[in-house]
């Protein structure tokens, strides 16, 4: 008997009933039946059938059966029975293409632009963002499916709903893929041209990635035909519907981030564009093609050469591109952490544009930070303190290439020391005026020797540039770094700002702090003492130096009230340098206007913000916010979303004129990252300088990051720092501080050889200090920029008009006249006593006495 | 005979076959309903009627969409289970619509006939 699973007809029989379920479906559709039930219904009329005859249905049973069944206007049976005309005219091609390519096209897609960048090669990336790349999985299983079907003649309700949802897709990727052949084609013709070899040679690879990119195109065709036929037709066009919106949600965001880009629209791309795309194209350098996505392909296509390859950006794109992703996430488009999509395309580009130019660029392909060290000293006397910075980078690649990164030092810092290890020995810089050092290193570096330079470029910045780290190799540096307690008794660590390269894997700064007064640091466990000194020491992960303000903390009265050092670099008449520390401030309410950069970051600040501003109003101070938002300037809270990456200078401009108005005592500015210039910085320093010179600005830095804005105005004025919270929960402290903070002011006075001054002796840092804040006030002021350089070059100091470069021989030092500097000169961390050196002492010192008296009559 | 009489004798069957199978189904009104095979093999054998097999599936698939008809699967002993097809009420009042209606125009017809006849 036939049982569900029993057999009841012989195969060929079940192959013919299937196809005349097929032919017969278009008509029971017309006369409003459902083919699937009919289906199941002669199913059943045949197994009764065979219950009947009590054997197996062959097909000539069937041409009696299902013979009889013909109803009035339909097929003849010779009809059903016929095979099926192939879809696909072009026999040997379109068996391949049905057994192979169909279903299993996008993952070629997928491999090939993987590993040999087929598309790309045209200027189109087929998968550049992830729901791409889903997509084009998505629409290979239709069409898999679709295959599947046609050849089984398989009907099912929901296969109409599938192969609509499929079809959507794959016509758009038949489309997109049209101009791609066209591009492959040209480009064959053009290597023909170039030699025949060639072209034999290549004509199987062409034509096989001619049918890859041809898939999509027969895929479509294929869903079409198999649609067509009618299989599930009743879902069909809920399938459509969804495939649209399916095809919709991945591609119309790009599309539109191509039209916001274009059309100046941050705010359109950061509701409804996709910050994915917008990261890859900003990502791109200007020597490389841009590699369009599909909307690219589509948007551009005009602007691609004739044998469809990439187009060239341009310089101004590339800053055009990079300040647009600022202004519609807030973000650098350069530190970010990117797609594994984006990788794969990054992967390949391990030129660096950049190299020996004034900006840090983007990560180069096989540089990385191999070691790290930090080594500290603060004198609690003269309230200074000195970092030493260690690193050394290593190039896992071919060919030689520069490492850069731009430091954020201390508060108020000032770069003191450079050396460079040539051949394992220590090199010591030579300081020089800014233009002189940097035409030094270029020079050096286009003839591909070891130069190391360090340039202030504004805001407690300096931008360090080492080439070449050798390929498969290391380079190792090391920079001195001189900077005060900012009167919270805090000394900030260095801080990475920007970067060119990477971090080795697991890798941490060893860091060690010491001085004479006690200290803490949040991460470090080690501690202890070694005679009148303090240490601690440990392990600090490096996002402690990438990603936040990181800060010693010292616990203890202020500096010394008079202090005094022997100045090495001064005339005998003027050796000692005497600081004596004046009253200032008087706690009194302050006026104070508070300049808020309302980029997208400041959400997160906000809470904290406003407590502080609440605390402040309640102990009296009279606080004015100025608020810089995407539509223009406010003063309210609720007016502003803080979203993207906003201007600062009308806000600056808004801030410095209220200030004024209110004759307030300082204008602070809270300000975030903003990696590319947006306006015209001028307009505010000219405002600063001339109209409102006499309100004092300070900057609060809440995020770090680099910041041009704050680099193209601390060119030409100051602005002190007023403090770098850690943390949100620590701005309300660090701004009560800073409102309310005493101003700081010193007396400094010389004495000659032959004088006994006054106060404590401190270390010759005071010296340098004193230099660094005299070269910094006068050149903001535009005094005598070369007697600046000199005296900063003398005291070794990198300021706003010197720098520090070290070259490899001196040969170079002598030809670009610049004085490398002796390293007896330079300043350096003192010296713990080792425990066994002081037993050696004592034990010595006793020995001593012990011979004397026993040698004593 | 010619094409147009050909194609009349096919509306005038499709016409009625529905009818046939309604009435076929009322008379077989039980609990169960009827087979879907043995439906199709007693509207076969009737003599006059002409109608083939592979109209009787498409029309209970139709009937069914139009609810006048409904279907169960019941098991069977000697294989898989069956498909059974039973009348709904709408299929019940249309069955007496089409009664009333197909008694009216056969009356009509053979008092036409009669008339000329006498």
């Amino acid at each position: 008997m036939a049982s569900d699973e029993e057999e009841w007809m012989t195969g060929k029989a079940k192959a013919a009933f299937e196809n005349w379920v097929w032919t017969q479906s278009d008509q029971w559709r017309v006369e409003g039946a459902d083919p699937l039930e009919i289906r199941e219904d002669v199913e059943d009329h045949l197994r009764a059938k065979y219950r009947e005859l009590g054997r197996l249905l062959e097909v000539e049973d069937l041409e009696g059966i299902l013979g009889a069944m013909r109803s009035d206007g339909n097929e003849s049976i010779e009809d059903w029975r016929k095979p099926k005309r192939p879809f696909f005219p072009f026999g040997w091609l379109s068996m391949l293409h049905n057994r192979f390519f169909l279903g299993v096209w996008p993952l070629l897609i997928i491999v090939m632009e993987s590993a040999s960048g087929m598309f790309e090669g045209f200027g189109f990336d087929p998968i550049s963002r992830f729901s791409q790349l889903i997509l084009l999985l998505f629409v290979g299983v239709m069409t898999a499916l679709g295959q599947f079907l046609d050849e089984k003649k398989r009907e099912r309700s929901w296969f109409g709903f599938l192969l609509g949802v499929g079809l959507i897709p794959a016509v758009y990727w038949g489309l997109i893929c049209l101009p791609v052949l066209w591009m492959g084609a040209a480009v064959y013709v053009e290597m023909a041209f170039g030699s025949m070899g060639l072209a034999l040679i290549g004509f199987p690879i062409v034509l096989i990635c001619m049918l890859i990119a041809g898939a999509p195109i027969f895929a479509s065709l294929c869903l079409w035909e198999v649609a067509r036929a009618g299989r599930g037709r009743d879902l069909w066009w809920a399938g459509l519907g969804v495939g649209l919106v399916i095809l919709s949600a991945v591609e119309v965001p790009g599309y539109v981030t191509r039209y916001g880009l274009k059309d100046n629209d941050p705010a359109l791309v950061r509701n409804w564009g996709s910050e994915e795309l917008l990261s890859q194209i900003a990502s791109g350098d200007s020597w490389r093609m841009s590699h369009e996505d599909t909307s690219g392909l589509v948007m551009n296509f005009g602007s691609h050469s004739i044998l469809g390859r990439g187009r060239h950006r341009t310089n101004e794109d590339v800053v055009r591109n990079r300040r647009f992703y600022y202004r519609v996430t807030g973000k650098n488009v350069l530190s970010e952490d990117i797609s594994l999509l984006s990788q794969r395309r990054r992967s390949r580009r391990s030129f660096d544009a950049d190299m020996g130019g004034d900006r840090v660029g983007g990560i180069v392909e096989g540089l990385e930070l191999s070691e790290s060290r930090l080594d500290g000293h603060v004198d609690g006397a003269s309230g200074l303190g000195y970092w030493e910075w260690t690193m050394e980078f290593s190039n896992n690649t071919k060919l030689g290439t520069e490492a850069r990164m731009q430091i954020l030092l201390p508060s108020g810092g000032v770069v003191s020391r450079l050396t460079l290890w040539v051949n394992g020995e220590p090199q010591e810089a030579a300081f020089g005026a800014k233009s002189q050092v940097t035409a030094a290193y270029k020079s050096v570096v286009q003839r591909r020797r070891d130069p190391v330079l360090v340039r202030w470029v504004g805001g407690d910045r300096v931008l360090v540039q080492c080439f070449p780290v050798p390929p498969r190799w290391k380079m190792k540096i090391r920079i001195g770094i001189t900077a005060s307690l900012d009167g919270s008794n805090r000394l900030y660590l260095p801080r990475l700002l920007e970067k060119n390269f990477a971090f080795e894997d697991g890798l941490e700064t060893a860091v060690w702090v010491q001085g004479d007064v006690e200290m803490s640091m949040a991460g470090l466990k080690g501690k202890g003492s070694a005679g009148r000194w303090r240490e601690t020491h440990g392990q600090l992960a490096l996002e402690s130096l990438t990603s936040k303000h990181t800060h010693v903390l010292f616990h203890g009265d202020a500096s010394d009230e008079v202090v005094w050092t022997e100045d090495q670099f001064a005339e005998p008449s003027e050796r000692y340098l005497v600081r004596q520390r004046l009253q200032s401030g008087n706690g009194e309410a302050r006026r104070v206007v508070l300049v808020v950069d309302g980029s997208a970051y400041f959400e997160e600040w906000s809470g904290s913000f406003l407590k502080a501003v609440d605390r402040l109003r309640e102990e009296g101070h009279q606080v004015e916010i100025v608020y810089a938002a995407e539509e223009g300037v406010f003063e309210e809270r609720d007016q502003v979303d803080f979203v993207g990456g906003q201007d600062n200078v009308p806000a600056l401009r808004r801030g410095l004129k209220l200030a004024s108005e209110i004759n307030a005592d300082e204008m602070i500015w809270l300000h975030g990252e903003q990696p590319v210039e947006l306006d015209d910085a001028e307009s505010f320093v000219q405002l600063a300088q001339r109209g409102f010179s006499e309100v004092r600005v300070s900057t609060m830095d809440l995020t770090g990051g680099p910041n041009r804005l704050l680099e193209q105005i601390q060119t030409s004025f100051e602005m002190g720092s007023a403090g770098r919270p850690s943390s949100p929960d620590d701005l309300i402290n660090e701004l009560l501080k800073a409102v309310t903070r005493n101003d700081e002011a010193y007396r400094y006075s010389r004495v000659g050889e032959g004088e006994t001054p006054d106060g404590t002796k401190v270390w010759d840092q005071l010296a340098r200090w004193k230099v660094w804040e005299d070269v910094k006030r006068e050149a903001m002021a535009g005094e005598n920029r070369d007697q600046l350089a000199k005296q900063a070059a003398l005291y070794q100091l990198v300021t706003p008009v010197s720098g520090a470069v070290v070259l490899e021989t001196q040969e170079q030092f002598e030809r670009f006249k610049l004085d490398q500097v002796d390293e007896s000169t330079t300043p350096s961390i003192p010296g713990i006593p080792e425990p066994s050196s002081a037993l050696f002492v004592i034990l010595s010192t006793l020995m001593v006495c012990g011979f004397r008296r026993r040698s004593t009559p | 005979m010619d094409a147009s009489f050909d194609n009349w004798t096919v509306q005038l069957r499709k016409g009625i076959l529905e009818f046939c199978v309604l009435s076929a189904m009322e008379s077989e009104a039980d609990l169960q309903g009827t087979y879907g095979y043995d439906l199709v093999r007693r509207l076969v054998r009737v003599r006059g009627l002409d109608v083939s097999e592979g109209s009787i599936y498409p029309l209970l698939s139709r009937m069914r969409k139009q609810g006048l008809v409904q279907s169960h699967l019941v098991e069977s002993e000697s294989g898989p289970a069956r498909k059974y097809y039973r009348l709904t009420a709408a299929g019940r009042a249309r069955a007496g619509a089409m009664k009333s209606y197909y008694d009216e125009m056969q009356g009509a017809v053979i008092e036409i006939r009669r008339t000329r006849k006498s």
